[in-house]
């Protein structure tokens, strides 16, 4: 017995050392069907953990048609419904294509990317980048004219500037934001005003050298501008490459990836490969946007966001961002409280992310599914909450189910300790 | 009885001058030269931080800054021929506060140099500021660090300043109290960190300065610089904080400060009862974090600069609790800075509700500090600073504290102005 304690915190340690020593680089920005593994023209990829169809959410339904549609695959959005009930559109979820997507995650294969390279180890991992603000954009699962003319302008126009600037930049080193932005009240998952605007900084001097028309510069770096969450797809991005090497390591029992699709909270666990352990979604409670919406009107948990929280930020350091609370009607204290009990379910510290409202104490990073599964705290999550059909409807916090973490245990029993 | 009528009237002077203070309406509307828009202001006036001050007593970087100023408006060649101009009274020395304006640091301020307007909309009344952030590098040599420091101020008044001016009109102004609000929901206290505002700022000018800028060269230079230049929104916020400050002046039996300056060897308050009469104790030393092992205490003029207009306006030290980062010059902590934001509720008259802080449950900002309470108390207002070297240049930061002997003398003064009157 103590021999496989010894294993497990060799393991875990190890596990820590890959997340401390990734060293996220924005590199590029390209369309989906150029960089994103496996990616096909008739591909949608949305939020996991992977979901048949007929068990889809709203977002999901909607934005998987609406990208058919925007592909230019399917007229309308009903012709499209025909074509993926035929089996004629490939639906996959974003993480088994080394990418994430916030809300829906509706990804294709024009679908302009934010390639992210860990330095260290060399892998990569996509995010798309954010379509600005609104309550109904694609990545809530919303589709019409207008969501379509932005996606195209994104592709046609944004991506090749932005890509100059990124690549005239000579990279944008990711986690060096995330470090100063945590300073600046940013959770990094509900707020990342200040992570978009330091990014914006450091891009804003190469956009000026992209081979681009004043004019289409200026349309550029206006929807930049006033974009406060452009950069948190970045982050999750960065998340994902940090994530990403640290999985397959034998007896490790730390969680790489957490995501939700509206109906499954799904997570995966360092030395239990590529397999799911999924539950029910929880509800999200948090604040409406609107007086007219309510409990009701809200899909559960959803989005591949909560890749923040994997790696120790969003609802981790709730303490950083007590703007925050303002969506659970919490406190400063009880922000603290929070991030002190995701201490108890995590394997260390990161130097990388200090909260400054407690001393610049280190954030609590890796979570240990046996700590969770003990302590019975589960991983709280800051979250957008989205209509059951599709669009934004408000925000607020959520936690894992613990369910998943149960069978994340009895996997690891049944593979481990046998051995 | 008569007493208890004084003190009524106190009561509602203050209100009234805070009222006027916080009803205030900041927006930064143009950039111009000083001589064009500064009232009074004459080719051969040089202005400079805090109370007045006798050209003999001026600290080094002061007096190393008028004759800067003197060589570099072309009022003379030589550094020699420059100090006898001065000497010979033929320029005339002023502080920037007699003119409605407001300078870092050294506050150096003549003819040429590009103000930045800041108009209260409520009222049409101006404050000023002066666009100049010293250079980052060349600190180690005081020599190459001048030589540098005129080149920026050359560059700011023939490139940024004018760059400015043209995007600032094309986008018909920014809101300062709206862009103050905002950093101190990220972790500014809008004296000694501006990161947030500086960046919020860029966000804001960038499209702008795009729109407007004709030159790709200059658009280019404009945009690098501020990309990273930190602290500079803090001009802008000081030419806010100046205009609002003086809304509050001239209120008949009000205790409110409406300035507080240092220049480096004294600091000085005006008093919204007392009119323009500066009350003035030395400057202290500031305790903080020098940026090189090089430097100390001995390298460093004591506490120095009009930024203090930002603690004048309930911001800056008042608030340090929303900057956390800044104890780490101070070796302070989180529970340190919250007790120093508490401890300025203590003599200050009102709160600010647009100013909240994150970390204390969005508590409104301490604003309005009362001599009397100062006096009482014998807690002085806290003032985050920055650490300026004796030959000029920023190398350290860290917080100070206004001398309780400004607040005796002008109780004093107030005492034989208004208690003859009762």
């Amino acid at each position: 017995m103590s021999g496989i304690k010894a294993k497990i915190e060799e393991a875990n340690q190890k596990t820590l050392d890959i997340l401390f020593k990734g060293q996220p680089v924005l590199v590029d920005i390209r369309p989906a069907l150029d960089v994103v593994p496996g990616m096909t023209e008739n591909m949608v990829l949305h939020s996991a953990p992977p979901i048949e169809w007929e068990r889809m959410c709203g977002p999901h339904r909607h934005g998987i048609a609406g990208a058919v549609v925007w592909e230019g695959l399917a007229d309308t959005k009903d012709d499209a419904v025909t074509m993926i009930e035929r089996g004629e559109i490939m639906i996959e979820p974003c993480h088994h294509h080394d990418t994430v997507g916030a809300g829906a995650g509706i990804t294709s294969a024009t679908t302009p990317m934010l390639v992210v390279e860990n330095k260290t180890f060399g892998n990569r991992a996509y995010s798309c980048l954010s379509e600005g603000g609104g309550l109904q954009l694609i990545k809530w699962g919303s589709y019409d004219e207008k969501i379509a003319e932005n996606l195209h302008w994104q592709a046609k126009v944004l991506r090749p500037v932005l890509q100059a600037a990124v690549l005239s930049a000579g990279g944008v080193d990711i986690k060096s934001i995330i470090s100063k932005a945590v300073q600046m009240g940013d959770e990094c998952h509900n707020r990342s005003i200040a992570a978009s605007a330091i990014f914006f900084r450091e891009i804003a001097p190469h956009l000026l050298h992209a081979d681009a028309n004043r004019d289409t510069v200026l349309s550029c770096t206006e929807s930049l501008a006033v974009s406060e969450h452009f950069f948190l797809h970045a982050i999750m991005a960065a998340a994902k490459a940090m994530l990403d090497p640290a999985k397959k390591i034998s007896y490790s029992t730390v969680v790489t990836a957490m995501a939700r699709n509206g109906v499954e909270f799904g997570i995966q666990v360092g030395g239990l490969d590529d397999m799911w352990f999924t539950a029910p979604a929880n509800d999200v409670d948090g604040l409406f946007f609107r007086s007219e919406w309510g409990p009701e009107d809200a899909a559960p948990d959803l989005g591949d966001s909560c890749i923040t929280e994997t790696v120790g930020l969003g609802g981790f350091i709730q303490a950083a961002a007590p703007t925050v609370q303002q969506y659970v009607q919490g406190s400063m204290q009880q922000a603290i409280a929070n991030t002190n009990e995701m201490r108890e379910i995590c394997v260390g510290t990161n130097q990388d992310v200090q909260i400054p409202a407690m001393d610049f104490a280190g954030a609590p990073i890796g979570i240990d599914i046996r700590k969770v599964a003990q302590t019975r705290i589960a991983p709280l999550i800051d979250t957008a909450i989205t209509h059951k059909e599709h669009g934004l409807i408000g925000a607020g916090q959520v936690r894992a189910p613990l369910e998943c973490f149960d069978k994340a245990l009895k996997a690891y029993s049944s593979r481990y300790a046998a051995a | 009885m008569v007493k208890e009528s004084l003190r009524e009237k106190i009561a509602a002077a203050n209100e009234k001058a805070l009222a006027a203070m916080l009803s205030c309406q900041p927006v930064w509307v143009d950039v111009r030269s000083a001589l064009d828009v500064l009232p009074g202001m004459t080719a051969n006036t040089v202005l400079h931080a805090g109370p007045p001050i006798a050209w003999e007593k001026m600290c080094g970087p002061q007096r190393r800054g008028v004759i800067d100023a003197v060589i570099y408006e072309g009022l003379a060649n030589t550094r020699q021929s420059a100090k006898a101009l001065v000497e010979n009274g033929e320029i005339h020395i002023a502080p920037c506060h007699d003119y409605n304006a407001v300078g870092g640091m050294a506050g150096i301020t003549s003819a040429s140099t590009p103000m930045a307007v800041v108009r209260d909309e409520a009222s049409g009344k101006e404050g000023y500021s002066q666009l100049f952030q010293g250079p980052r590098g060349q600190l180690q040599n005081r020599d190459d660090y001048n030589k540098a420091a005129i080149r920026q101020w050359r560059w700011i008044e023939t490139v940024l300043g004018p760059a400015l001016q043209a995007a600032i009109r094309a986008r018909g102004g920014l809101d300062v109290r709206n862009l103050t609000a905002k950093a101190l929901q990220m972790g500014d206290e809008c004296h000694n960190r501006n990161s947030a505002g500086s960046a919020l700022l860029f966000l804001a000018m960038t499209p702008s300065l795009i729109r407007s800028c004709p030159a790709s060269t200059v658009l280019t230079e404009c945009i690098e610089y501020l990309a990273s230049a930190d602290q500079f929104s803090l001009c802008i916020s000081m030419a806010a904080a100046k205009v609002s400050a003086n809304a509050a002046k001239g209120v008949p039996y009000s205790t409110i400060v409406t300035a507080m300056a240092r220049n480096g060897v004294e600091f000085g308050i005006k008093v919204s009862g007392l009119d323009e009469q500066w009350f003035t104790g030395p400057a202290n030393r500031i305790e903080g974090l020098y940026f090189s092992s090089e430097w100390s205490d001995k390298d460093s003029v004591p506490d120095l600069g009009d930024s203090a207009i930002m603690e004048t306006v309930g911001l800056g030290g008042h608030v340090q609790a929303a900057a956390p980062a800044l104890q780490q010059f101070v070796g302070g902590s989180m529970a340190r800075a919250i007790e120093l934001t508490e401890e300025m509720r203590q003599i200050t008259c009102g709160v600010d509700d647009a100013y909240r802080i994150p970390n204390l449950d969005f508590a409104a900002a301490p604003v309005g500090t009362d001599i009397r309470k100062v006096v009482q108390t014998g807690v002085t207002p806290v003032i985050d600073t920055a650490i300026a070297h004796k030959k000029g240049g920023v190398i350290g930061a860290g917080q100070t504290r206004a001398p309780l002997e400004c607040f005796n003398k002008a109780l004093l003064a107030y005492s034989d102005r208004y208690r003859s009157k009762q």
